[in-house]
């Protein structure tokens, strides 16, 4: 670890003027402890086991700010600008951020979104003893230190403890970052709560307002109670220059049933950590993430699945592709913890690379600490089967157009465990269009609405 | 009795090679400093070159810190607790002419271990190069194969006969400053085996050295050096066994292996030192650095183990793949009972291209045995058409062990494959009820099944080693039975 040396005062000033907002004494505390905290941890580096292939010297270089909720306001941003970013879904709620603020004006209003859907800020307002009691919940597991930074800056995200319906609403978080001089940090959280039988879907969307440089730092805490079923989509499309750190926690309880999808096409360098814990008996977690890297992207997915009760199931899927310099990361661990018998934990990593400077590493892991288990990992490294790019040629398709399709149909492995038609949708055609006659591509794939 | 009541009774049981030979050793008084670098080398009558390496290395050493990484738990080691040279009382001066020379003692330990060291053993093929803790005792079969120009004999004698060979490649593969056990060894290395197989020979027999520890609180450190010249081919076998005891000891073994253009080595282990007794108390700490170079094209280095001793195994033997369409191949069966801990696996460095590399690792854990496969594949950018597979399987046989896989993939070109899969599961009830079925009782029914399981592996051993490592297999599984 490397002590904390290179931007001290800044983010210290920026605590010290951000304080002033809104806090009452035990939210003061938290953040000044987890400040501490985030000292005695230092930032992590490529020494440390969890960071070996991912540096954050660009973000230790850098004096990103942390903007409070007024030069948030202060974007200019029409509603008509949010089109492109909406998925279009029906019964879509959509509550929008800039850098890390809540703004409501761009949100759904207020009349629309469910009971006990609202913003961390309003939530920290009105019902602070409830944040409290459910920080103190979700923070059981080991944090790393940029989540202690998170945590320092407790100030605004998302707070959705909607309660039991039978047409859950699809929940659209947009993230919108913007790009100043000095750069800006956003660190936010996102408490998801799910009641007893509860439903939820929440599609969490990171784009960049500019091309300039920016740095997400989130965390989104799922706690899902007994026999509910929730779906976690992060959609991760900033611009090449942007720093996406995540840390996304899931806690299942009795027969509750998760479904984790990140996909991670955009950003600089990103880091995505995964935590879930299997806490209660027949639980079930899916996590299906995606990657498609491609210049000098940098992206870097972290997991740790924790079976801490009997008759667990967890499958978790990754497909990844590197194009260009591109680099790939897949660090993931299974942990069958002693009497989580009956765990069925089946982990696939594939990877794709299509070019000789792009890189991928990855080390698919098992830790298990219980006999009667059924637990196995596959990862696969390799390029497109050369015989199936020659038949499409056979078939009239140009050599470039074939690559592309086979690389598509690779990646839709993945969009095809997403069971929402409009994520699927809009996916699909950020992925063409990172893809070589993407209009051509877009055309022979589109699903029918 | 349910079948776990029944596999926990399977689950062994006694050290059968526990015992002690009470024989006069020549031993250092414990502790490292320069002195004991001085001690060791005038002792062995080192050339000034070794002498000086031992030095550059206990210097970089003493900068060192033990490594954490491993899923490994154990006390601390005081290395200034340990004596670093123990060396049986030479007999006569100029050392023992024939098997009649040899204290009686030691020769009845090795009829013991049966190790076919006199002549009717010899007819199963193999020369022994005997460690008796750290002094070679006696070579068979040295004419014969000095007829071919293959030289195999103690380094030490190495060090004095073929200095050039030595100095050549001691070190080229795992260099002094290596990781904090290899540059230990290098510092006060003991002795070990050379061979060096010349140009388009084919060692007409397996090589073989057993090694043994014997006197208390001696931490043995053997350093093997095995160079296949240009097409050449040798069979490389090395087995170990210990006596009996209450106190950890520290073992830090070196292998390098170099394999040059066309020439094939295998290497075999059998590891079978104490692994404590079953509250844990004891056994050996195996700290291993094994590492095989394929120097030149179309050489191929084979690593086979069969690890079911020590307390704590830490051990990866490597394959670096220089040449063109050179192979690295690495098959290993890992067992870890009561409380033994092992953490254990390969790494495969592809350099040359079209470079292919195969890994296959069985893990069985049982009683409070945690075993961990840790494996490295790296395909670096010019290494273009290259392929790995790697399998690693664990099977559990207790509610209480633990199976852990920790493999790295790292590749960094698009042409290349590399492949990983691993399960982890215990023994089917359905598989035992087949068995049943057949007529086969509990244990008979583990026992085939674990059989099953090591096959693989199994087959690539030279059929002497195959058969003692069923066996070994089978005390481990069968207690009381076997």
């Amino acid at each position: 670890m490397v002590a904390v040396a290179e931007q001290p005062d800044l983010y210290d000033r920026d605590l010290q003027r951000l304080q002033r907002h809104n806090a009452p004494d035990w939210l003061c505390d938290w953040r000044q402890r987890q400040m501490q905290r985030f000292r005695t941890l230092g930032w992590p580096t490529m020494k440390d086991e969890p960071w070996r292939f991912t540096s954050l010297k660009p973000v230790m270089d850098t004096p990103y700010t942390c903007v409070g909720p007024g030069e948030a306001h202060a974007a200019a941003i029409t509603p008509q600008a949010l089109e492109a970013w909406k998925l279009h879904q029906e019964g879509e709620r959509i509550l929008v951020f800039v850098d890390g603020h809540y703004r409501a004006d761009l949100s759904s209003p207020p009349a629309d979104l469910p009971q006990g859907v609202t913003s961390l800020a309003q939530a920290l307002r009105d019902t602070p003893e409830d944040v409290q009691a459910v920080l103190r919940r979700a923070n059981t597991v080991a944090m790393d230190a940029l989540a202690a930074l998170n945590g320092a800056f407790l100030l605004d995200g998302a707070c959705l403890q909607p309660a039991r319906t039978d047409t859950p609403p699809l929940l659209h978080l947009l993230y919108l970052a913007t790009s100043a001089a000095p750069p800006r940090v956003s660190h936010f959280q996102n408490l998801i709560v799910v009641p007893e039988g509860g439903q939820i879907t929440v599609v969490e969307h990171d784009v960049s307002l500019g091309a300039g440089r920016h740095w997400c730092n989130g965390i989104t805490h799922l706690l899902a109670g007994p026999n509910s079923h929730a779906r976690y989509y992060l959609l991760e499309e900033s611009n090449p220059q942007a720093v996406n750190t995540r840390l996304i926690h899931a806690h299942l309880d009795r027969d509750s049933r998760v479904e984790l999808h990140p996909a991670l096409l955009g950003g600089g360098l990103v880091r995505n950590n995964i935590h879930g814990v299997l806490d209660g008996e027949g639980s079930h977690l899916l996590v299906n993430g995606l990657f498609v890297g491609r210049g000098q992207q940098h992206l870097d997915n972290h997991m740790r699945i924790v079976h801490a009760r009997p008759r667990g199931e967890s499958h978790q899927f990754y497909q990844g592709v590197l194009g260009e310099e591109a680099q790939g990361v897949f660090a993931g661990r299974i942990v069958v913890q002693p009497g989580a018998q009956q765990t069925d934990a089946k982990q696939t990593n594939r990877n794709l690379l299509l070019s000789d400077e792009a890189r991928m590493n990855t080390q698919p892991q098992l830790e298990i600490h219980a006999d009667d288990v059924k637990c196995t990992h596959g990862a696969t490294v390799g390029r497109l089967d050369q015989e199936a790019v020659y038949y499409l040629q056979t078939r009239g398709l140009p050599l470039e157009l074939a690559q592309a399709l086979m690389t598509y149909a690779f990646a839709a492995q993945g969009l095809n465990r997403m069971n929402i038609a409009a994520v699927r949708r809009h996916l699909m055609r950020q992925l063409s269009a990172k893809l070589p006659h993407g209009r051509e591509l877009a055309q022979m794939i589109e699903e029918p609405v | 009795m349910t079948t776990t009541d029944t596999i926990q009774d399977l689950v062994p049981d006694k050290y059968k090679y526990g015992f002690v030979t009470a024989i006069d050793a020549d031993t250092a008084p414990p502790g490292l400093n320069e002195a004991t670098i001085h001690l060791i080398s005038d002792r062995k009558q080192e050339p000034d070159w070794l002498r000086q390496w031992r030095l550059k290395a206990l210097k970089h050493w003493l900068t060192m810190k033990p490594p954490h990484w491993a899923f490994l738990r154990y006390p601390e080691i005081d290395y200034q607790a340990i004596s670093y040279y123990s060396a049986p009382k030479p007999a006569r001066k100029d050392g023992p002419q024939s098997l009649d020379e040899i204290d009686p003692q030691i020769r009845q330990t090795y009829e013991k271990l049966g190790i076919p060291l006199e002549e009717q053993k010899a007819l199963a093929g193999v020369a022994v190069d005997a460690v008796f803790d750290s002094v070679s005792v006696a070579t068979t079969f040295k004419k014969k194969l000095a007829e071919l120009g293959i030289i195999f004999c103690p380094i030490s004698e190495a060090v004095r006969d073929h200095p050039d060979l030595v100095r050549q490649y001691l070190g080229s593969v795992v260099p002094y400053t290596d990781n904090f056990y290899a540059t230990l060894n290098s510092a006060v290395f003991s002795d070990g085996s050379f061979a060096y197989i010349p140009k388009g020979v084919r060692c007409p027999m397996e090589l073989s050295t057993y090694f043994r520890i014997n006197a208390q609180r001696t931490g043995q450190f053997e350093r093997t050096l095995i160079v296949a010249d240009e097409g050449a081919y040798v069979s490389y076998l090395e087995g170990c066994t210990a006596p009996m005891r209450d106190e950890n000891q520290l073992h830090a073994a070196v292998v390098e292996l170099v394999a040059l253009k066309d020439a094939t080595i295998k290497y075999s282990t059998i590891q079978n030192w104490y692994p404590g007794d079953a509250q844990g108390k004891g056994g050996i700490y195996n700290f291993v650095t094994k590492r095989g170079a394929c120097r030149g094209a179309r050489a191929h280095i084979s690593w086979t183990q069969v690890e079911t001793g020590s307390a704590i195994t830490w051990k990866y033997p490597s394959c670096i793949l220089q040449g063109d369409d050179s192979v690295g191949e690495f098959y290993s069966v890992a067992m870890t009972n009561h409380h033994q801990q092992a953490d254990t696996g390969t790494k495969m460095i592809h350099i040359g291209q079209r470079t292919r590399s195969t890994i296959v690792s069985k893990g069985i854990s049982g009683g409070h045995g945690q075993n961990s496969y840790r494996g490295l594949v790296k395909i670096l950018p010019g290494a273009r058409h290259s392929r790995n597979y790697t399998q690693c399987d664990s099977l559990l046989l207790g509610d209480q062990c633990g199976a852990h896989t920790f493999p790295y993939i790292e590749v960094r070109n698009s042409s290349s494959r590399a492949e990983h899969e691993a399960s982890t599961s215990k023994i089917a009830e359905d598989q035992l009820f087949y068995c049943h079925q057949r007529g086969l009782d509990e244990e008979n029914a583990v026992a085939l099944i674990v059989n099953g399981f090591c096959r693989e592996v199994f087959k690539e051993l030279p059929m002497e080693f195959a058969v003692e490592a069923n066996k070994l297999l089978a005390i481990s599984l069968e207690g009381s039975v076997g």
